[in-house]
């Protein structure tokens, strides 16, 4: 491995905004996917190529830590960043799976609040990423997240909830359903742990 | 034949019908053999009364028609006999009673029982065949899917009514529909897009918040061009 001494600190601001503006794609998509069960215009397949694409935009960053003497910021910062949103797309992409793996017939109201939430909490997190270069208005994106975050976990609360409700609710539905809110949480609280590490980013560097 | 036995010290039952060739299966808790009727087809359901749970003949005559219904007494008396014939039970067995007899009377009781009313409901020129829900406009058949059948045959049966969301799905899917599910809605939406598409003069309406209701669509007749001098 040879490390280069030419600075090439645009592109790791570059990738990050690419790895954001994917997460929101795939968010995208996913929400796609739950609002119209059970049409399949939308296939897993579209979902999973994103899911594909963020691990080769996470393998560019960690490629490029390894070659760069200098980057602009701590090494392990940009790891775990890069980390935690290949994590995001890779929870949207289980949760979306699941659609096709349980055969899921009609969405549930609760889902598509949850998709919702994915999608404001992505775009937060891609514009938080889309700030970082010069540290502009993150905090802001950062304090929306958290907020959608809150909402995310008492609309998991609900929708389990409502799964035992009722104990004459099919045991095969509670099943599917309790495993689809909990990767879209998953999903959801991913996005919080990258806003997390974005936070320290700017403390450190501000 | 299947059979569901629902008693705590079943073996005996257990054995002497399997030994008649019955596929048998024993539950002891009556929430786990309801559970099981609501997924599987039984054609003759034996249990034991409980005093804890005196409704339990009232629930399977009412929630499910067409199973031969046998009690199962450890040992019995004319009262009580006469007592759960008049309640509406096919058959009641007791602890006296050999194997042969045991199964004799199950078998009676099975083809004795009562059988679903298969009826025909007519709105306007549409047909709905119950219990299987298969129907036809002007005696064409509607390529309608299980879950869609069950949907309009509920709503038909409701006579114009609106029918609240839960009962259609208790109906259709014979479970308890949890809050925010969706399938009724998106099973009525294939409903109405095969409805009009076969032009069936009959229309889904929406009541907000409730359910749905069938109503007749009333075409006008074509108007006749009038001629301007």
């Amino acid at each position: 491995m040879r490390f280069s001494l030419v600075p090439r600190q645009a592109e790791f601001y570059d990738l990050f905004t690419r790895a954001g503006e994917n997460a929101l794609e795939a968010a995208r998509l996913v929400e796609k996917r739950f609002n119209n069960i059970p049409d399949t215009t939308v296939g897993q397949k579209a979902v999973t190529d994103l899911e594909h694409k963020g691990d080769d935009i996470t393998a560019e960053i960690i490629g490029l830590i390894n070659t760069q003497y200098v980057t602009p910021l701590d090494r392990e910062d940009i790891y775990s960043l890069a980390s935690a949103i290949d994590t995001v797309v890779d929870y949207l992409d289980d949760a979306s799976e699941l659609i096709d793996i349980y055969h899921i017939e009609s969405p549930m109201e609760q889902a598509i609040e949850q998709c919702r939430i994915l999608v404001g909490s992505t775009e937060h997190l891609a514009n938080a990423l889309n700030g970082l270069r010069g540290l502009r208005g993150v905090s802001k994106q950062l304090v929306a997240l958290k907020q959608l975050e809150d909402e995310g976990d008492a609309i998991l609360r609900d929708a389990i909830g409502a799964l035992f409700e009722d104990d004459k609710v099919s045991p095969r539905l509670i099943i599917q359903w309790k495993d689809i809110y909990e990767a879209l949480e998953a999903a959801i609280d991913s996005a919080e742990t990258a806003a997390h590490l974005i936070g320290n980013i700017v403390v450190k560097n501000s | 034949m299947r059979i569901l036995v629902l008693a705590a010290d079943a073996d005996r039952l257990e054995s002497a019908l399997s030994a008649g060739g019955g596929d048998v299966t024993v539950k002891s808790h009556s929430g786990e053999a309801e559970h099981l009727l609501l997924c599987e087809r039984f054609d003759v359901i034996v249990f034991h009364p409980r005093s804890d749970d005196p409704y339990f003949l009232t629930r399977m005559l009412r929630d499910y028609p067409g199973r031969a219904l046998v009690v199962w007494l450890r040992s019995s008396s004319s009262p009580r006999v006469s007592e759960l014939l008049d309640a509406g039970a096919d058959e009641v067995l007791d602890g006296t009673m050999d194997d042969h007899e045991l199964l004799a009377r199950v078998r009676n009781a099975a083809r004795h029982g009562r059988r679903p009313a298969s009826h025909t409901l007519e709105i306007g020129d549409l047909r709905i065949v119950s219990p299987s829900g298969k129907a036809s406009w002007r005696g064409e058949l509607l390529p309608l899917t299980r879950r869609e059948r069950g949907v309009l045959l509920a709503l038909a049966e409701a006579a114009g009514e609106t029918v609240p969301r839960e009962v259609i799905y208790r109906k259709v899917w014979g479970y308890s529909m949890v809050r925010g599910d969706r399938s009724v809605d998106v099973n009525v939406k294939r409903l109405r897009d095969k409805l009009e598409q076969a032009e069936v003069e009959l229309r889904v309406r929406t009541s907000p918040g409730v359910g749905y209701r069938l109503i007749i669509q009333i075409t006008k007749p074509a108007e006749t061009p009038v001629a301007i001098l």
